[in-house]
């Protein structure tokens, strides 16, 4: 299937949400978020890391410097308290987007 | 409470602006090698999978000035870049800055010479009325 680009705003909910889960660095972000959405998906790291940095800088995430899976070093980033509370709010938000826009499309 | 944290956010930035660099350098680095892992792991040559790693990553320059200008703190930071710029430029042509101070001076010098005459014929009225009648 066809790459599509990632509809404005949903980035940083899909970063968080992926970070909820567990602790990745730039590039297992970038694997996770293709393999979850089949390759529909494809973050170019020129987005991916300005917003990375953004989060970082705004106290949603922590990062820190650990071995990893192959043994490099790598910044690893971490959900904080406050990147908790912000995907939930996102998350509510896009809840309520997505309803709105399936209820125009079924058209009931 | 989010401002104080992007203003300290920004300040951090600035100050251990270095490091950070540094450590952008070293994320991007790892991503490259980290991809290039992955598709060594498909069969394709060291070399061949670092190129495309590298054509992935978009151009470590790109990337790491598209971070630089998002961040909180990067309007300042283009400031007081322009301002060295100008102290350097500046210093280096005496002749050229003096210029444009004296440009600048006589500029400045005459519209308030000029202004201050209009103010007080044209339009500063005595507060009386037809203060022209008076004698």
């Amino acid at each position: 299937m066809d790459k599509v680009d990632i509809p404005q705003g949903t980035l940083e909910l899909m970063i968080l949400t992926i970070l909820s889960r567990e602790s990745l660095h730039g590039y297992g972000i970038s694997q996770k978020l293709a393999a979850l959405t089949h390759d529909v998906f494809q973050v170019n790291p020129g987005s991916l890391f300005p917003s990375l940095y953004r989060l970082e800088q705004d106290g949603k995430l922590k990062s820190e410097w650990r071995p990893s899976e192959n043994n490099r070093n790598a910044k690893y980033n971490k959900l904080t308290a406050a990147g908790r509370k912000q995907l939930e709010q996102h998350r509510a938000r896009w809840d309520r987007i997505s309803f709105a826009i399936a209820s125009v499309l079924e058209g009931a | 409470m989010i401002l104080l944290h992007r203003v300290a956010a920004a300040l951090r930035w600035l100050l251990r602006r270095k490091k950070e660099e540094q450590h952008l350098d070293a994320e991007l680095q790892t991503f490259i090698e980290h991809s290039a892992a992955d598709k060594m792991r498909d069969g394709i040559s060291r070399e061949e999978a670092l190129r495309l790693a590298r054509l992935e990553l978009g151009g470590i320059d790109q990337v790491k000035e598209r971070v630089r200008s998002n961040r909180y703190g990067a309007l300042l930071d283009d400031f007081t870049r322009d301002l060295r710029f100008a102290s350097r430029t500046l210093t280096r042509n005496p002749y050229f800055a003096a210029t444009i101070v004296v440009t600048l001076a006589l500029g400045i010098g005459a519209n308030t010479a000029i202004f201050g005459l209009i103010d007080s014929l044209m339009l500063r009225w005595l507060p009386v009325k037809d203060p022209q009648d008076l004698v």
